[in-house]
């Protein structure tokens, strides 16, 4: 009997680690991905810390050689609709929604996107930059092809003229596809928590409050601004600003109490990055105690203090107030070493926004009939000594839809390849 | 649609005005509002952390009353509604302390069941009575007139009687049903500094003058409240920050009723707009005068 294949559902980090590590094994791999590349959050990254190396550098390679595995399928824009059967035999329909280009032929030359009449927000971007209804992503997207937006797309044609490859196809219909799977292994990773939800923050109120993912972009090469950091109400140069940790996360008010556990980390590595932009920023993080822990970390911080100069203040604040006159937001705080009430004017605030579950997470769950915690992050059958094996046996989920026990990129790596050693046992343990 | 109208002590002596629109507004809606015979002080925050059981007793009492009339209590002011509600939920979900409060009720002839509910205006206006019919008997909207809303605290606060930030919203809605345009603002939830009267003046005049800074900041023409010590504080302490700082925001203050009085067409008398220290003139001239 021929040797069943492994589903990965989402192909993150994380994901893509376990398709590639099974693909190496000998093992056909089903990679489904809900978005029209593959790449997931780390795509959308600057820099990693705590080297400071390109994000997309250590991604790029890792997309490339996983999509061209001869063992790897790539099933991108798709999503899994229902599950059947059980560990070594389970039966998968999964649902190709229609991208209205056919990805064999698209060569990604983006004549199509230079021809688009049609401007809007890209949700890659975190909505700070424009996209066209057809779209690639970004630069390095995985399948290069482009994807019609047809609730933006007003059909006017003008792609599918221009196109040379003749690979727009605005007849496209959606496809449903049935899998013959051994195991699963899902990897949904995160989504970030709304800060609108804590009104004294401001943020949806005040265009200069932004979320630490909207300004990863905005520091970014590839970012809607080129790289160029500036804000967002005026188009200027930021000179002083401030990161304001556990929004969201350690506070029983708004929702989660749970420490998000990458925040820390990436807020100082965002900091030192906007002092290697502009020497001259002042940059202050409000925290609620540091932690640092995690090979390089305690280092890192350190050398932020002493190096970059960078200010940390111990408090959680109460308020950002908005004066008009000078287009400034004010944070209130009271800072718990020198027990003073106080405020201090910035330019723009960086909020690190807690890391939640993939928001429609919920559906997915109910197909694979699988359990999760009251927060709704995948439960572990047991968390340590199965910390990869979801509740119902061959399940297994890597990455941060686990939640935030694991946190960076190295855990959500390491977790992928051993979602995949115990995906390979039911593979090859079984007939 | 009956109800027990627990008045409270600071609203008959010193906002008539505001019972004053309650009274005329309420019978539009079909609602009924009965005296409750006898009440004493609803034993706000002050007595709560004098004497503990004091306060449940005292409380309790009020609710007796309620009982024995076989309505829900409403209550105008954000400390009654505090109090009573805060209390009520107490005794309903803690037979232990229900027993130790009703012994001391014993001594005046009441006991406390736990059978009635106390709700704020708001609730009733926006449950019972319904956000379509209060637009409906909006005759003069005030279309494009920004208001900063100001629902006091306890409407939401604390959390664990109450649920979530629903209230907030609800009370935007109902602003907005008089056809005016509800601001958001940065201290929306802040505190309007006046607990602090009496105990830290000055402190009380800057945390209301931060308030009154990022309402105008805001782009608001005027507040409306629910709460009589927020109507009371950002009123006054406007007389005083314009004294100590030479500032002036000239931001009327209006009680809820007072805007929906005027939007179902009735106007306001003499002596309620002059009881109000900062002139309403200019807002009244150019919303209200023209029909």
């Amino acid at each position: 009997m021929e040797q069943p294949a492994v589903l990965v559902i989402g192909a993150g980090i994380s994901g893509i680690q376990a398709s590639f590590d099974l693909a190496s094994r000998g093992i056909k791999v089903y990679l489904v991905e809900k978005s029209p590349s593959i790449g997931g959050r780390m795509a959308q990254l600057d820099k990693t810390f705590p080297t400071m190396d390109c994000s997309m550098c250590i991604l790029a390679p890792k997309m490339i050689d996983c999509s061209h595995h001869p063992n790897v399928e790539l099933l991108t824009y798709s999503e899994v609709k229902e599950v059947k059967g059980s560990p070594g035999n389970f039966t998968v329909k999964v649902v190709k929604k229609p991208r209205y280009v056919d990805i064999s032929k698209c060569t990604g030359c983006g004549i199509c996107v230079d021809n688009c009449p049609v401007e809007v927000t890209n949700e890659f971007d975190e909505g700070l930059g424009m996209r066209k209804a057809i779209y690639m992503p970004f630069p390095q997207a995985v399948p290069r092809a482009m994807t019609i937006d047809k609730e933006n797309c007003i059909e006017c044609g003008l792609c599918e003229k221009m196109c040379e490859a003749g690979a727009v196809d605005l007849e496209q219909k959606q496809e449903e596809i049935e899998l013959k799977v051994g195991a699963i292994i899902v990897a949904t990773g995160f989504d970030i928590f709304d800060p609108s939800q804590i009104p004294p923050y401001g943020y949806g109120r005040h265009k200069d409050v932004i979320t630490a993912l909207e300004l990863e972009r905005l520091l970014c090469a590839s970012g809607p601004t080129g790289g160029h950091l500036v804000r967002p109400s005026d188009g200027k140069v930021p000179k002083t600003i401030a990161f304001i940790q556990c929004v969201g996360s350690r506070d029983r008010r708004h929702g989660n109490p749970y420490c998000s556990s990458i925040c820390c980390k990436y807020a100082v590595k965002d900091a030192v990055l906007i002092k290697e932009h502009d020497p001259s920023a002042r940059v202050c993080i409000f925290y609620i105690d540091l932690r640092a822990f995690g090979r390089g970390f305690q280092e890192f911080v350190n050398r932020a203090k002493t190096e970059y100069g960078i200010r940390f203040i111990r408090s959680n604040p109460g308020e950002i107030t908005y004066d008009p006159e000078t287009n400034g937001l004010s944070i209130w705080y009271e800072d718990t070493v020198t027990k003073k009430i106080e405020n201090l004017k910035f330019d723009l605030v960086v909020l690190s926004a807690a890391l939640i579950p993939r928001k429609d997470v919920g559906d997915l769950v109910k197909v694979l009939g699988i359990e999760v915690d009251p927060y709704g992050f995948l439960k572990s059958s047991s968390s340590i000594s199965d910390p990869v094996d979801t509740t119902v046996p061959g399940i297994f989920a890597c990455g941060y839809c686990l939640g935030p026990k694991t946190g960076d990129i190295p855990d959500s790596v390491s977790q992928g390849s051993a979602a995949a050693s115990r995906a390979a046992e039911v593979i090859v343990g079984g007939k | 649609m009956k109800y027990a109208m627990f008045w409270g002590c600071l609203i008959p002596a010193r906002e008539p005005n505001y019972e004053v629109s309650v009274r005329k507004i309420m019978p539009a809606f079909g609602v009924k509002l009965v005296e409750m015979e006898g009440t004493n002080c609803c034993a706000p925050f002050g007595i709560q952390s004098l004497d503990y059981m004091s306060w449940l007793a005292l409380a309790a009492r009020n609710l007796c009353i309620g009982e024995e009339m076989g309505l829900d209590i409403v209550t105008l002011c954000n400390d009654c509604y505090e109090s009573l509600l805060m209390v009520n939920t107490m005794l309903k979900t803690d037979h232990e302390l229900k027993n130790q409060v009703n012994e001391i009720l014993a001594e005046v002839g009441k006991e406390y069941k736990g059978k009635i509910d106390v709700k704020n205006m708001i609730d009733v206006l926006y449950d019972d009575v319904g956000v379509k019919k209060v637009k409906d008997a909006v005759k003069k909207p005030f279309t494009g007139l920004k208001v900063a809303t100001q629902p006091g605290c306890h409407l939401t606060k604390p959390k664990r009687i109450h649920f979530g930030e629903r209230k907030f919203d609800a009370f935007d809605e109902l602003v907005r049903a008089t056809g005016a345009e509800t601001i958001d603002y940065d201290r929306r939830q802040s505190c309007c500094g006046g607990p602090l009267r009496g105990i830290n003046d000055e402190l009380a005049r800057d945390v209301a003058r931060m308030k009154l800074i990022s309402i105008k900041n805001a782009g608001a023409e005027c507040i409306v409240t629910v709460c009589p010590f927020c109507f009371l504080e950002l009123d006054m302490s406007q007389l005083e920050i314009k004294r100590h700082f030479k500032e002036e925001y000239n931001l009327p203050v209006l009680h809820f009723a007072e805007l929906l009085r005027m939007a179902m067409g009735m106007k306001l008398d003499d002596w309620e707009t002059k009881s109000h220290r900062v002139p309403l003139n200019p807002l009244l001239k150019d919303r209200l005068q023209e029909g």
